[in-house]
């Protein structure tokens, strides 16, 4: 076992470290304020590569490995997490569906462009009544000539205003329950295909959220994802990735707790000391401080199977639940050792407990998560 | 056309070649402990020393705008190939490497003799280094090459520009600019301010994994490793002595001027 980075990841951390410090963190507070999609940073991170980590090369991407990409999504996740919800949903969900379940066709025509920021992504799995449980889904896909024609909505879609091209999940075979969901990729424009914005939400301010319509919407043959029928397996595969963005993103909000309340805590004095000199105080940094490791290490642990090609779904689970909800502890604690101006947006803090929450809800909420880890452990599984 | 340069032979090609000099230096958020008369070496973090980075910059820039061939290289003992990594990620084409155990106690000069053996093997116009270390802060390499090599020293420039075989930098001076001018070959220092380094790109990184670094030792560079003796001795090393000094002021005994004065000249 070897707990260095290598050379390489050392550098993709220099440049993503800097990258999150000298842009991302400036305007943060603002975009997250304005509800303001964060378009220049994203035009800005295309030519880095950070819209295509772990994508090969031939298709436009930088052919990392997971721990670099794991690097990648803790910093942009420091300085962002509305930021680094779209990278995960571009690069996680959505490029990585089609590099493994998409054509080669499909790969070539829009891999580059998503890898190059020409093109944005979005994945579209749950709906109005089927969020914890996708299975029941009702988006109904029905074959005519060579396509298939989609009519249903989605809700809570990241970037599904603003995305060129969705991975979009449908019923095709009602009869064969969750074996009839099948995936399609959608691309914007296409005629009886709409979106509405989700605006108010708690967190993740700066990310677009929407619902999208599907009414008698053509998709031509050539846009089906893998097989009719494939389609949950190949959501929940996505997740596998998705999560484990998701988890280093919460890292990326522990360290940010941590440096912010370490900073804070040495120059604020009550009583004619530095709070930080108070036991109190140091109970819950030194708490934050351990959350925030053992975090990193699990997202470690299940980059490192990412790398070796080993299967990881409960790996990425334990990484992905522990993760989001330390994340909320220590943002809660790092505005309790901010105390009243951890409560305004003069600090982070703040952000970061908005932006944490939402982790322990998307790509599987908490309990999901512990029933999947539950499911493993005791061989008996408590939802079907 | 393929158009082989020798320093003092005229060019047809307008083309710089460029030789950028890196050290590795501790990160300077790192805490150094003092061993004996040096710094204790493990567990710190390594960086490029900053002002070599506007080095290897100011060497990109130079390439894209005149065109030519920007070679790293670093000398020292263990360590050097994850400075050599960041400039290849960075652009570079080129990365040399004299790695040699006879390194390790040799001083300034003794590191400036090796880089300009090494340097006048190879055909250049321009050297940059850093202006100074961040670590040891001598500023001594830059000039000593330029010493070495017998040719001229522009140190700590803010700016260049390049125009055939002439040059003209700016160098920050109390209170001011100063511009001077020279022809190729020379060596420049570099002052934090002369440009913004870039980040290096993921694929950038993922090419410079695959670059070869060239090896070079002091065996095939012709020195003797005890040639290298530091005429220069480290007598000690000592950690900064911090002196608070706190003013009290007194409602009673000073004035609302002298109090506004003392005020003003702390913001
Ligand atoms: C900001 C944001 C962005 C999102 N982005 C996307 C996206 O890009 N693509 C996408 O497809 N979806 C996205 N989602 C949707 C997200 O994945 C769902 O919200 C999530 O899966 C939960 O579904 P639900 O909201 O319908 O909650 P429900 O499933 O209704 O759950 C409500 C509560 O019941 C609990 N619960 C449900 N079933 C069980 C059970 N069997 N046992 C125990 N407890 C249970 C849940 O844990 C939860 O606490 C996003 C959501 C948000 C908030
Ligand atoms: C929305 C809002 C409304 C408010 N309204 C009012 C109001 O109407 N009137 C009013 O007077 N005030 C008001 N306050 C101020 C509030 O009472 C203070 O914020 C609170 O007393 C904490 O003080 P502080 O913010 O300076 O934090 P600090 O005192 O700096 O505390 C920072 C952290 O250090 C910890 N800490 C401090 N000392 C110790 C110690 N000795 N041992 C262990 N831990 C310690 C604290 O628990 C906290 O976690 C308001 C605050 C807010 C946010």
């Amino acid at each position: 076992m070897d707990f260095e980075l290598t050379p390489e990841q050392k550098l993709v951390r220099e440049t993503a470290r800097k990258f999150a410090d000298q842009e991302i963190i400036p305007v943060a507070r603002e975009n997250d304020a304005l509800e303001r999609f964060p378009w220049d940073l994203i035009k800005k991170m295309a030519p880095l590569g950070f819209l295509g980590a772990t994508v090969p090369e031939k298709y436009g991407g930088a052919g990392l490995d997971y721990i670099s990409d794991a690097i990648i999504f803790e910093e942009v996740g420091r300085g962002c997490s509305s930021l680094r919800t779209i990278i995960s949903v571009q690069v996680s969900l959505a490029e990585h569906t089609i590099l493994k379940w998409g054509t080669e066709e499909q790969r070539q025509n829009y891999l580059p462009k998503l890898c190059g920021g020409e093109y944005l992504g979005c994945f579209g799995l749950t709906e109005p009544g089927a969020g914890s449980d996708p299975a029941s889904m009702k988006t109904a896909a029905a074959r005519k000539g060579d396509g298939w024609v989609l009519n249903g909505s989605k809700t809570w879609i990241s970037t599904g205003s603003l995305a060129n091209v969705a991975v979009i999940f449908a019923q095709a075979d009602p009869s064969k329950g969750y074996k009839g969901i099948t995936a399609f990729l959608v691309e914007k424009g296409t005629p009886g295909f709409s979106s509405r914005d989700i605006t108010g939400k708690m967190g993740l301010r700066a990310a677009n959220t929407a619902q999208l319509f599907f009414e008698d919407c053509f998709i031509p043959g050539k846009n089906l994802v893998g097989s009719p029928g494939e389609g949950l397996k190949i959501a929940l595969d996505a997740l596998d990735n998705g999560r484990f963005g998701v988890a280093a993103g919460c890292v990326g909000i522990m360290q940010g707790c941590v440096d912010a309340c370490v900073k804070y805590s040495k120059e604020r004095y009550q009583f004619g000391r530095p709070i930080a000199s108070f036991q109190l105080v140091q109970d819950m940094i030194a708490r934050m401080c351990v959350d925030m490791d053992a975090a990193r290490l699990l997202v470690y642990r299940a980059g490192h199977l990412k790398n070796r090609g080993v299967r990881n779904t409960i790996e990425t689970s334990m990484a992905k639940y522990f993760a989001s909800e330390a994340a909320v502890r220590a943002a809660t604690d790092a505005i309790q050792v901010h105390g009243g101006y951890g409560y305004s947006n003069e600090y982070p803090v703040e952000r970061y407990l908005r932006d944490a929450k939402v982790a322990t809800i998307y790509e599987g909420t908490s309990q999901i998560q512990k029933l999947i880890i539950g499911e493993n452990i005791l061989g008996v599984r408590a939802f079907v | 056309m393929i158009v082989r340069r020798r320093r003092g032979i005229l060019r047809t090609s307008k083309n710089v070649d460029i030789i950028v000099c890196l050290k590795r230096v501790p990160d300077t958020g790192a805490r150094v402990e003092i061993e004996g008369t040096g710094v204790r070496e493990e567990g710190l973090d390594w960086v490029l020393n900053p002002y070599d980075e506007f080095g290897v910059e100011e060497a990109l820039k130079i390439k894209a705008a005149h065109g030519g061939k920007v070679t790293v290289i670093t000398a020292g003992a263990p360590g050097g190939e994850d400075v050599l990594r960041k400039a290849l990620a960075m652009g570079v084409d080129e990365a040399v490497y004299i790695k040699d155990a006879g390194l390790k106690g040799a001083d300034d000069h003794g590191v400036s003799r090796v880089l300009a053996k090494a340097i006048s093997r190879t055909p250049f116009d321009l050297i940059l280094c850093g202006k100074q270390s961040t670590d040891a802060q001598a500023g001594y390499v830059g000039g000593a090459l330029a010493g070495l090599l017998g040719i001229p020293l522009v140190s700590a420039i803010r700016e260049l520009k390049i125009s055939g075989k002439s040059f003209e930098a700016g160098r920050e001076v109390e209170g001011g600019v100063e511009t001077v001018e020279a022809t190729l070959p020379a060596v420049l220092t570099a002052e934090k301010g002369l440009n913004e380094p870039r980040y290096p790109a993921l694929a950038g990184i993922m090419r410079a994994k695959k670059q070869e670094i060239k090896y070079l030792d002091l065996p095939s560079l012709g020195i003797n490793p005890e040639e290298l003796e530091n005429p220069l001795k480290r007598v000690s090393l000592t950690y900064p002595s911090i002196e608070r000094k706190g003013k009290v002021l007194n409602a009673d005994s000073g004035s609302i001027k002298e109090f506004a004065g003392f005020i003003k000249s702390i913001i």
